[in-house]
C-alpha cells in the first residue's frame, strides 16, 4: 500500500478528513454530554469537566488506532470490512472503557460522585445501583457495551466516507478514461498524408524541373508545402473555420490539376455566411481525395470536382460532389467515408449526419450536416 | 561491340509523368522511343501495331491498369519487357502476378532507370529466339519493398514464411522481407514439391527441416537447420507426415 504509485490519493478518506471526523464526534461526545450535565444540573459536575477531557482524549487516540487499523483493508470486500469494523470497535471500546475507569475510579475518583447519583440517565442507575457489588472488569465491561456502539458508530461511518470516496474516485476515472479515449480517437482518426499523392506530385515536380519550366515547379513546390505543413500541424481536436478548410481543399486540387491538367476542373460554391462557421480541421481531406481517387483517376474524360457549403437553419451543410463515373462499392471509398464519419460521431454526437452515393445524373455525392457553430475556431 | 536499342513504349495516365519518362529516355543511348499511352487500353493497342521490345509501365491508371496491361501481356503473342513503374509500392504484392523485368519508384532517377534498362536489354537477349515457355504454375519471384527499393527475390530462395497480420514476413539468409498476401494464397501459388505449410501462420522450405519429433502429448515440432522449433499445426500433421516420409 505505502508503495502505491499515487501518493495523495491512495486512501479512499483522505487521513486528515478521517482524523477530524474522528475529532469531532469525540468533541461532539464532549459538548452533549457537558451540556446535559449542566441543563439537568447534575451536582458537581463541574469537577468531572476535566476527567471527561482526558478521557475524550484517550478516545480520540484509541478510535484513531481503530482507523489505522481498518485502513490497510481499503481494498479488500465490503463484507470483510463490516466484520473487521464489528471486531475493532469492540476492541476499541473495552481500551476506552478501561482508561475510563482508571480515571474516574482509580487515578482521580470523586468520591462524592459514588453517593449522589451523577448521571441520571436509567442506563446509569441502574448501573450505578450494582457498581458498589461489582469488580472493576464488570464495571469495564458494561461500560464497554456501552462504548462499543459509540466506536462502532464512527467505524461505521468511515466505511461509508470510504465507499463514496472509492465511487467518486472510479467516477473521476471513469470520466478521465472518457476524455482520454476520445482525444485518442481524434488522433487516431487524424488525417494520414496519402504517399500515393506525395509521390506523384514529386514526380510531376521533378518532371517540371527537367523541362525547365521553373516557375511552375516552384508554385508546385509552394502549394505542396503549405498543404503538408497545414495538414501535419493541424491538431485533430479542434476546429477551424470552414474557409480556412476551403482555401486548404482549394490548394490540394491546384497541386492535383497539375497532375491531371486534362481531366480535372474544380468548383467551389460556399456562401459567405458559412465561412465563418467551425468545422474539424481536414474533414473535407478523405471526401475530396476520394473524389480525386474514384471520380477522376479512373475517368478519361474531364471530371469536375465541386465543394459547396451553406446554412441551412441551425445547421452548416458542406457537400463534395463529382461528376465522375460513380463508385460501386469501392473499398478505398469506406475508408475515408468511415473516417469522416467517425470523427464526427465522436465530435458532434447524433446532431450531425453524413450521406453518400452515386448521384442520379452521375456522379457521386456526400453531403455533410453540422451544427453551425460560430465561435471557438 | 554497339547495343542493339530498346524500342521503348511509356505508358502513364498523368501527361507530366510521361514528360519526365520522355526528358529520362532521351539521355539514354539504349532507348529507342517509339510512343506513349496514357492508359492501359491504348497501352495494348499501341503495343500490338508497334511491336516495341520494353514498355514502362505505370500501374495506376483509369480502365485497364498495369497490372491488367502486363497480364494480357502474359498471354500475347508478341511480349515485350515489362518495367513497372510505380509511385508507391502498395500494388508491389500482384507484381508476383507477372512477370516483371523491373520495378522502379517514381520518381526514378536516370542511373537507376538505366539499370533497369541494363536489365531489359539482358532479358530481350535471353529471349530472342525461344519460343514462350510455358507460364509457370507456381510464383518463380517476388518483388519486395527493400529501403527505398523495389528487389527481385527468386521464390526458390525464401527459406520460411510467417503470417504476421495481414502481412507475411519471407525470410531468406538472415534478411526478411514483408508483403502484403494471405498465407492461403501464398501456400496455393509455392511450388509444394518446394514449400510445406507447418502451421496456421508458417510455411518453410521443405528442405529446411531436420527433423519431426514430437513431445509425448500428440504435439509434433519440425526442427529446421538453424535449430528453429516450429510446431506443426494438428491439421497440417498428417499431411506433413505423409508427405516427408514418402520423400
Amino acid at each position: 500500500m505505502a508503495n502505491h504509485p499515487h501518493a495523495p490519493s491512495q486512501f479512499t478518506v483522505p487521513p486528515r478528513v478521517a482524523v477530524l471526523s474522528i475529532i469531532g464526534f469525540w468533541a461532539f461526545y464532549y459538548v452533549s454530554v457537558t451540556l446535559r450535565a449542566w441543563i439537568m444540573d447534575y451536582p458537581d459536575h463541574w469537577v468531572m469537566l476535566d476527567n471527561r477531557a482526558w478521557v475524550s482524549l484517550f478516545g480520540i487516540g484509541f478510535t484513531t488506532l481503530m482507523y489505522l487499523a481498518l485502513r490497510p483493508l481499503e481494498q479488500r470486500s465490503l463484507r470483510l470490512r463490516v466484520a473487521a469494523a464489528f471486531l475493532f470497535a469492540a476492541v476499541s471500546s473495552t481500551a476506552y472503557s478501561t482508561v475510563n475507569y482508571l480515571s474516574f475510579y482509580v487515578v482521580d475518583p470523586k468520591p462524592e460522585l459514588e453517593k449522589s447519583d451523577v448521571e441520571k440517565s436509567a442506563t446509569r442507575e441502574a448501573q450505578e445501583a450494582h457498581e458498589e457489588k461489582k469488580g472493576p472488569a464488570h464495571v469495564i465491561a458494561d461500560n464497554a457495551i456501552h462504548w462499543y456502539f459509540f466506536n462502532l458508530a464512527w467505524a461505521i461511518l468511515y466505511l461509508a466516507l470510504s465507499y463514496a470516496g472509492a465511487v467518486r474516485a472510479s467516477e473521476r476515472e471513469a470520466a478521465r478514461l472518457r476524455t482520454a479515449a476520445q482525444t485518442a480517437e481524434l488522433r487516431a482518426l487524424r488525417y494520414q498524408v496519402n504517399p500515393h499523392f506525395l509521390f506523384n506530385t514529386l514526380n510531376s515536380i521533378s518532371s517540371l524541373v527537367m523541362a525547365g519550366r521553373r516557375e511552375d515547379a516552384e508554385t508546385m513546390i509552394l502549394n505542396l508545402s503549405t498543404f503538408f505543413r497545414t495538414s501535419l500541424s493541424a491538431e485533430p481536436t479542434e476546429d477551424v473555420p470552414l474557409a480556412d478548410e476551403i482555401a486548404l481543399q482549394r490548394l490540394y486540387l491546384e497541386i492535383e490539376a497539375i497532375r491531371f491538367p486534362q481531366r480535372l476542373r474544380s468548383a467551389f460554391d460556399i456562401a459567405p455566411e458559412a465561412e465563418r462557421a467551425c468545422v474539424p480541421g481536414l474533414l473535407l481531406q478523405p471526401l475530396v481525395e476520394n473524389a480525386i481517387k474514384h471520380g477522376v483517376a479512373p475517368a478519361r474524360r474531364p471530371v469536375e470536382v465541386s465543394v459547396r457549403a451553406r446554412i441551412d437553419g441551425t445547421m452548416l451543410v458542406i457537400a463534395v460532389i463529382d461528376d465522375g463515373e460513380g463508385v460501386q462499392g469501392a473499398k478505398g471509398t469506406c475508408v475515408g467515408l468511415r473516417n469522416v464519419r467517425d470523427r464526427l460521431t465522436v465530435r458532434f454526437g447524433d446532431a450531425a449526419s453524413l450521406e453518400a452515393g452515386p448521384r442520379p445524373e452521375g456522379g457521386f455525392a456526400v453531403t455533410i450536416r453540422v451544427p453551425v457553430t460560430i465561435h471557438g475556431c | 561491340m554497339v547495343a542493339e536499342r530498346l524500342r521503348t513504349l511509356i505508358v502513364d495516365d498523368e501527361p507530366l509523368a510521361v514528360e519526365r519518362m520522355q526528358i529520362l529516355c532521351a539521355g539514354l543511348d539504349q532507348v529507342d522511343l517509339v510512343g506513349t499511352a496514357v492508359d492501359g487500353d491504348a497501352a495494348l493497342r499501341l503495343i500490338d501495331v508497334l511491336k516495341p521490345d520494353l514498355v514502362l509501365l505505370d500501374i495506376a491508371m483509369p480502365h485497364c491498369d498495369g497490372i491488367s496491361v502486363a497480364q494480357s501481356l502474359a498471354r500475347a503473342l508478341h511480349r515485350p519487357a515489362v518495367i513497372f513503374c510505380t509511385a508507391f509500392d502498395q500494388h508491389a504484392v500482384a507484381a508476383f502476378e507477372v512477370a516483371a523485368v523491373d520495378y522502379v519508384l517514381k520518381p526514378v532517377s536516370a542511373e537507376r532507370l538505366a539499370r533497369a534498362l541494363a536489365r531489359a536489354a539482358e532479358a530481350k537477349g535471353l529471349r530472342s529466339g525461344d519460343p514462350a515457355p510455358p507460364p509457370s504454375r507456381w510464383i518463380e519471384d517476388f518483388w519486395v519493398p527493400h529501403r527505398s527499393e523495389m528487389i527481385r527475390i527468386s521464390a526458390d530462395d525464401i527459406e520460411r514464411i510467417d503470417a504476421e497480420r495481414d502481412y507475411m514476413r519471407l525470410s531468406i539468409g538472415g534478411r526478411s522481407y514483408l508483403i502484403h498476401q494471405t498465407i492461403s494464397e501464398l501456400e496455393r501459388r509455392l511450388n509444394p514439391e518446394r514449400f510445406i505449410r507447418l502451421h496456421r501462420s508458417v510455411i518453410v522450405r521443405r528442405d529446411r527441416i531436420v527433423k519431426l519429433r514430437h513431445d509425448g502429448l500428440g504435439v509434433w515440432y519440425a526442427e529446421l537447420i538453424d535449430d528453429a522449433q516450429v510446431r506443426i499445426g494438428r491439421t497440417y500433421q498428417a499431411a506433413v507426415k505423409a508427405i516427408l516420409a514418402g520423400r
